[in-house]
């Protein structure tokens, strides 16, 4: 009897452990990641703090106001966290890989300073929007253009 | 007198042979024109407007057009990769956590791996920028978290390594400016060097990708790295065996109201050539040019002969989509059709 509660009692007790310390504390990832330092990660996140612009409701003030600036020294608009591209969609009529984009383009002017921050260089900032409703626009998009020392972007029709 | 006489021969011998050498190193990339196309292969996503697509060691890459897009899912392709026969396989980028995940650019490796660079955020806002290595399964298999450094563009290096032109954010979502904007990266070692810095450049390069995707490129083959910035015209490379960095100036473009980069490619001989699309005129000119440079380093875009008219009515190029190392890879009209087409070199 004793023989074999010991044997029993280490195989449980392997069991345990060894169930403990397969449960990962957090779930594992089928890819292996790595810092720009070289050090191993747990998660592309691991170490890194919410960015303010990137919280919600930043998102969505970036959004509302097309604060359109793409430069490397202020906040891009699609994507506006990750500083990537926007899509160059070709639009009718116009040459291939312009940053043309959409249909139904109506251009809006902004007052000074707003859509960007310098109204002495781009005092007529124009945004845009679009309007579904009017056919004679069907094939209207919007263009970028770039004014001022810290590039603002200013929307024209194409 | 007689000796005298014979030196002097033999001097201007010397001289003529090496002033003929000289000339024969200036003149030996510049083509003269391309052949008849020997490959031709129907890509739809060619024809689909939008999007972005360029040939990179065997594959044409195309991502941010009908079925992916800049902003992807779980299970929303972020990026095609089709053969030279035009079939198509998806690549998947999405990180445990995400809530977000967008692609910036695509490449592939010098052992043929598929890479794509861009970023992604939490719910709560946390933003990790990555170059990430796709498995045989269409996978994410391997990732670099590139943070604070936002690779805009990357291409293939040598070994398997990742060359990365982009820039630094600090935590308040600011560039960095003196960071240096050329990188080498690799799976297992994360950052190996770092350079360029725009200090050191024509004025220019505030806008990451230019005025409009296409002002500037990047290209990797097995020797070097090189970026062109048609906005501040300017070449730059870095050789892989003489690790010289070398920035060359270029005579400028017209603006870009005027003339645009519609393609880019640079061979595995060094050559260099990019498409233009010139609507200065009434009627819209294509054409193919090559970048060479004068025995002083600068550069001129020359037209290769046979090949500049009118867009879709006369010219053979409608837009250069890359090279596969020896040919240079075109459209001819925007029905989708790609062509492989050698260029002649004198």
């Amino acid at each position: 009897m004793k023989t074999r509660t010991v044997p029993q009692l280490i195989y449980a007790f392997v069991l345990v452990v060894s169930l403990l310390v397969s449960v990962p504390t957090r779930a594992a990832t089928s890819y292996s990641t790595v810092a720009i330092g070289g050090k191993m990660l747990e998660s592309i996140f691991d170490g890194l703090t919410p960015s303010w612009f990137a919280k919600q409701n930043m998102l969505q003030k970036f959004g509302s106001v097309r604060f359109r600036q793409r430069t490397r020294f202020s906040l891009p608009d699609t994507l506006p966290e990750f500083g990537a591209r926007y899509v160059p969609v070709q639009c009718v009529g116009c040459p291939p890989t312009e940053a043309c984009s959409g249909h139904f383009t109506k251009i809006i002017p902004l007052p000074p300073g707003v859509g960007c921050d310098n109204p002495i260089a781009c005092p007529s900032v124009n945004n845009f929007t679009n309007d579904p409703s009017d056919q004679t626009i069907q094939n209207v998009g919007e263009q970028n253009s770039y004014c001022g020392p810290s590039c603002c972007v200013d929307a024209e029709t194409c | 007198m007689k000796r005298m006489k014979w030196e002097k021969a033999v001097l201007k011998a010397v001289i003529i042979l090496g002033l003929a050498k000289q000339g024969v190193s200036q003149q030996s990339g510049v083509a003269t024109g391309i052949a008849e196309p020997h490959h031709q292969a129907q890509f739809q996503t060619v024809a689909s407007d939008g999007g972005f697509r360029y040939w990179d060691k065997g594959y044409l890459l195309a991502w941010a057009f009908s079925g992916t897009s800049l902003d992807v899912g779980p299970n929303t392709p972020a990026v095609m990769f089709y053969d030279q026969n035009g079939q198509g396989k998806p690549a998947y980028v999405w990180f445990e956590g995400a809530a977000r995940v967008g692609v910036a650019d695509a490449a592939v490796t010098s052992n043929g791996k598929l890479i794509v660079s861009g970023g992604t955020r939490t719910q709560e806002g946390i933003v990790a920028h990555y170059i990430a290595e796709i498995g045989d399964d269409g996978r994410v298999k391997h990732v670099i978290r590139t943070t604070p450094f936002i690779p805009v563009y990357i291409c293939g290096g040598q070994g398997g390594t990742v060359w990365s032109y982009g820039f630094d954010r600090d935590e308040n979502g600011n560039g960095i400016e003196s960071g240096p904007m050329l990188r080498q990266f690799s799976f297992e070692n994360g950052q190996l060097q770092a350079m360029l810095n725009i200090s050191s450049l024509n004025p220019g390069w505030s806008l990451p990708e230019g005025k409009y995707p296409g002002e500037i490129n990047m290209r990797c083959t097995a020797s070097s790295v090189g970026i062109y910035n048609g906005r501040s015209s300017e070449w730059v490379q870095f050789d892989f065996s003489t690790k010289v960095l070398t920035v060359k100036q270029v005579d400028p473009l017209p603006p870009p109201s005027k003339l645009r980069i519609t393609g880019f490619a640079m061979t595995d001989a060094g050559d260099i050539f990019a498409s233009f699309h010139d609507r200065s005129k009434a009627t819209p000119m294509s054409g193919l040019f090559q970048l060479t440079f004068d025995a002083g380093g600068n550069g001129k875009w020359n037209p290769v002969p046979g090949t500049v008219g009118a867009y879709l009515k006369g010219s053979p190029i409608e837009r250069l989509i890359g090279t596969d190392g020896t040919s240079l890879i075109h459209t001819r009209a925007r029905d989708g059709r790609v062509f492989w087409s050698k260029y002649e070199k004198r």
